[in-house]
C-alpha cells in the first residue's frame, strides 16, 4: 500500500500516513472551508489501510487550529482506525495540543471517552 | 470611493483597532479574509495571551464560514456581507451582518431560538451530541467558549432579510 503525504497549506495541515511503519501523522491548522473534501483522500487511505495494517498503528494528531467541520471530519477518521482497536491490534492516539488549549484538548477527550480507544496527550508549542 | 471615505463623509469614527469588510463572501473571498484577520489579530492583539487570541480567530474563522457556506449554497451571486473585527476596551468583538434568502427566516429563527436555548450547564453534552452524530457544531462551538457572548438577531428591511451576529470575548 503507498505513503499518503499531503503537504501544509495556509489552512490544511501536513498529513503523513506511513502505512509500512503505522505512524501516522496530522500536523498543523485544520480549517478548510470544504473540510469533507480535504478529508476525503485521507478516509479513504484509512479505508484501506485498516484492512492491512501494521503491527502498531500510531496516529499522531498535532493540532494548532481545527473549524467545527473538520472536528466532524477528524471523528469520521478516528472511528475508521477504531475498527484497529476493536480487532485487537495495537493503536495508539497521541493527541498533542498547545500549552493551555484546553479547546482542543477537549475535543480529544471527548472523542476519546466517545469511541472508548486510549489517547496519550502532550503538551506541544507552535 | 474608498471606505476611508466614505467614513469620513458619514462621520463614521476611524480606528486604527479594527478590520472593516463589506463585500462578497462566498468560500474563496472566506479564505482571503481569514488570513486577514489573523494578521489583524497578531498585529493588534499582541498584549493578549496567544491562547487567547486562537479563541478569537477560531470564532471568527466559524462565523466567516457560516456565511460563506449558507451563501455558496443560497446565494445567486456575489453575496454581500459585512465583517467587523473591533478592539474596545478589555474586549474583542466580531460583527457579521448577511442576508437570507428564500424566505429562510423563519427556518433559521427556528434552528437559533433552538441552540440560544440551550442552558450553559447543557452546552457541553449538546455539543457532545452534535459533534459524534454530525450534526451542526459551530455555533453550539462559539456559545461553549469561556469568557465570550454570542447573540444574534433578524430583521426585515425593503423586502430584504439580513441576520446579524455579535460575538465578544473579554481578553
Amino acid at each position: 500500500m503507498k505513503n499518503l503525504h499531503i503537504e501544509p497549506y495556509l489552512q490544511t495541515a501536513e498529513i503523513d500516513f506511513k502505512a509500512d511503519t503505522g505512524k501516522l501523522l496530522i500536523s498543523g491548522k485544520i480549517y478548510p472551508s470544504d473540510a469533507i473534501e480535504f478529508f476525503k483522500p485521507i478516509v479513504k487511505w484509512a479505508k484501506e489501510y485498516v484492512k492491512n495494517p501494521a503491527e502498531r498503528t500510531e496516529l499522531i494528531c498535532e493540532i494548532e487550529y481545527l473549524n467545527s467541520a473538520s472536528q466532524k471530519q477528524l471523528v469520521e477518521l478516528i472511528t475508521v482506525f477504531k475498527s484497529l482497536y476493536d480487532n485487537e491490534r495495537e493503536l495508539v492516539v497521541r493527541w498533542k495540543y498547545e500549552e493551555g488549549d484546553d479547546d482542543i484538548l477537549s475535543v480529544g477527550e471527548l472523542v476519546e471517552h466517545e469511541l472508548e480507544i486510549p489517547f496519550e496527550y502532550e503538551e506541544v508549542t507552535f | 470611493m474608498s471606505l476611508t471615505e466614505i467614513k469620513k463623509r458619514y462621520n463614521i469614527p476611524l480606528k486604527q483597532d479594527e478590520l472593516e469588510y463589506w463585500g462578497p463572501v462566498n468560500h474563496q473571498l472566506s479564505d482571503a479574509f481569514l488570513s486577514m484577520g489573523q494578521d489583524f489579530l497578531e498585529s493588534y492583539l499582541k498584549k493578549v495571551p496567544r491562547i487567547k487570541r486562537k479563541k478569537i480567530f477560531t470564532a471568527f474563522i466559524e462565523l466567516i464560514q457560516n456565511i460563506a457556506d449558507y451563501n455558496e449554497k443560497n446565494a445567486k451571486q456575489n453575496a454581500a456581507a459585512f465583517v467587523k473585527l473591533s478592539v474596545e476596551k478589555n474586549q474583542i468583538f466580531i460583527f457579521t451582518i448577511s442576508e437570507l434568502y428564500n424566505g429562510d427566516d423563519i427556518k433559521v429563527i427556528e434552528i437559533l431560538d433552538h441552540i440560544f436555548k440551550i442552558k450553559p450547564a447543557e452546552i457541553k453534552e449538546k455539543y457532545k451530541a452534535a459533534l459524534m452524530n454530525n450534526k451542526s457544531l459551530g455555533l453550539i462551538m462559539l456559545r461553549a467558549m469561556a469568557d465570550s457572548d454570542l447573540s444574534y438577531e433578524v430583521k426585515t428591511d425593503n423586502l430584504k432579510t439580513f441576520i446579524n451576529f455579535n460575538f465578544r470575548m473579554n481578553y
